[in-house]
């Protein structure tokens, strides 16, 4: 009798496999008493697997809704311009200075001049007051700049551009409504730290209930889990078929997560897109990628493995 | 092979399960454990299998000091031992087959290895022709000479048994028994716990007598030609 572990003496080596064999054997033997094990009851499979699924579909439906919307405002936050209004007394070589030094500006990428000419025709033709706009003495509207910044993201850089411009002496009013594109940005953030307390939330969720099929599979088995330590089986061994039964919930949950959430996408799509047109916008919902797909997968995989490597240790903890 | 030495047992303050019990059993011998219930059999056999430790002295198996040996270390010293319990304790959801084959697929043996020992065992027990059925199809008897086969199947060098005829009437826990002779035969040595003084008494082997934790008597050995 021996205590040492694996022993491979030459003389037992051909009555038993090798290490590496053996442990590839165990974790066949393990995966596969697992699945028969789940099989054999369906119904309380497939329950566990549709509470583990719901629990990850959650947070990661609004995780795509939320990554959604954050498309949508940068696609809004892109066409974002401001319009300088210049003075009214400003001369043309004043202008012409101005415009020079925008150009100059590393924090513009482009901008368009409107002479006070051109913005009367526009106006005239725009609102139909021709006749209103010929009866005034002169042309009361100033001339203006449309600059579209390099940055559109960043609302701190953005807010020192307007104040810059705004106090340049060629300017009159800097229009930019950036209060409303930062409250926005806002809501999103906010969004998004719920959705990570959500999905934090029901990621407790997911391994509270892969951890508890996986204590009542024990308690149901003690008897023979007590056996099988009784014969030296290692806890290792014993671990192993119930730590591949969690991490099994685990990645079936993640998959019917991303089934629903990509009918959920696929549900909305149409009305989305609909909704895109009415305010002739080309916007459409993104489905989940592979990446993401996959690694709600693992994710899923990986609750139910730690859940269940858990809950065993500590039944193991409990036994002879 | 086993050697108790002034082992004590207490599980709790006013609870000793063992009391200074010193013994000695030799290899290939076989030896019976009486003693009413409650007297400490089960703690023994606990302590054999490691499933229990000492609160003081010392039991060496097999040239082993249990003292020394880590929690790690458990899984294979009980791997040189065959059990058989007291309710058989067969997995009921696999076949006679792979109970029996249970205690080699833990050791890591080869299927071919396992195939060739799982029949030799069921041989043993006159269980061959069975191997395909599941527990719960079996008589009482039966069941319980698989539970016999698994313990034997690795070859163990040494045999526990805790009340092997325990739920069995006189005429199927005789055969048990004779079995069990049989193998002790072939050279394992046997501790088995039972409180059927009117088998063993006609059987001619050690008794060891536990009474309230402590070691009454360590009984007497018979030759083979039954003199003292």
């Amino acid at each position: 009798m021996m205590a040492k572990r694996n022993q491979p003496s030459a003389g037992v080596s051909s009555l038993r496999y090798s290490w590496l064999s053996q442990l590839f054997m165990g974790h066949a033997r393990a995966c596969f008493s697992s699945i028969v094990r789940l099989s054999r009851t369906p119904f309380a499979t497939l329950l566990t697997m549709i509470v583990v699924g719901i629990s990850l579909a959650l947070p990661l439906g609004l995780f795509v809704l939320v990554q959604n919307a954050q498309m949508l405002s940068q696609q809004w936050n892109k066409g974002q311009q401001l319009s300088l209004f210049l003075r009214m007394d400003v001369s043309q070589s004043e202008v012409d200075e101005f415009l020079v030094k925008l150009q100059l500006d590393p924090q513009i990428s482009s901008f368009q001049y409107i002479t006070p000419d051109e913005a009367l025709s526009e106006f005239q033709e725009a609102a139909g007051m021709k006749t209103l706009l010929e009866s005034l003495p002169s042309n009361p509207l100033p001339g203006v700049v449309i600059v579209t910044p390099k940055e559109n993201h960043s609302t701190p850089s953005m807010r020192r551009l307007v104040s810059r411009l705004k106090h340049d002496p060629q300017v009159d009013l800097v229009q930019f409504d950036y209060r409303w594109i930062e409250r926005l940005l806002t809501i999103i953030l906010l969004l998004k730290k719920f959705v990570w307390a959500f999905a934090m939330l029901l990621g407790v969720g997911v391994i509270m209930v892969i951890g508890n099929t996986i204590r009542l599979a024990t308690e149901n088995h003690r008897n023979e889990l007590e056996i099988i330590r009784l014969m030296g089986a290692t806890n290792a061994f014993i671990r192993r078929p119930l730590l591949y039964t969690g991490t099994i919930f685990g990645v079936l949950g993640g998959i019917i997560a991303w089934l629903c959430v990509d009918f959920m996408i696929l549900w909305l799509q149409s009305t989305v897109t609909h909704l895109a047109n009415l305010y002739s916008s080309h916007f459409h919902l993104d489905e989940l990628g592979l990446f993401m797909a996959l690694s709600m997968i693992m994710m899923g995989g990986g609750l139910g493995f730690l859940a269940s490597y858990v809950v065993i240790s500590r039944e193991l903890r409990t036994m002879a | 092979m086993i050697h108790f030495e002034r082992v004590t047992k207490q599980y709790s303050h006013d609870h000793e399960a063992l009391k200074d019990v010193t013994f000695h059993l030799p290899k290939r011998e076989m030896a019976f454990l009486t003693g009413h219930s409650g007297a400490g059999k089960s703690t023994l056999l606990k302590l054999l299998l490691l499933a229990e430790r000492p609160s003081e002295g010392e039991i060496i198996v097999n040239n082993i000091p249990f003292k020394r040996v880590m929690r790690s270390q458990i899984p294979y010293i009980r791997r040189n031992m065959g059990v058989i319990f007291q309710n058989v304790k067969l997995l009921n959801e696999v076949t006679v087959y792979d109970n029996v084959a249970l205690p080699l697929v833990i050791g890591g043996y080869r299927r071919r290895e396992i195939n060739r020992q799982v029949r030799s065992a069921l041989d043993k027990v006159g269980l061959l022709d069975k191997e395909k059925m599941y527990p719960l199809t079996l008589s009482g008897g039966e069941q319980q000479r698989v539970g016999i086969a698994r313990a034997i199947v690795g070859k163990p060098p040494l045999l526990l048994a805790d009340e092997p005829t325990g739920n069995l009437d006189p005429g199927l826990s005789s055969e048990i028994m004779s079995l069990l002779e049989e193998l002790n035969q072939m050279g394992m040595t046997m501790l088995i716990a039972t409180h059927d003084l009117a088998l063993i008494g006609r059987l001619k082997h050690r008794i060891l007598t536990l009474h309230k934790g402590r070691m009454l008597s360590t009984g007497v050995r018979f030759t083979d030609d039954g003199k003292a």
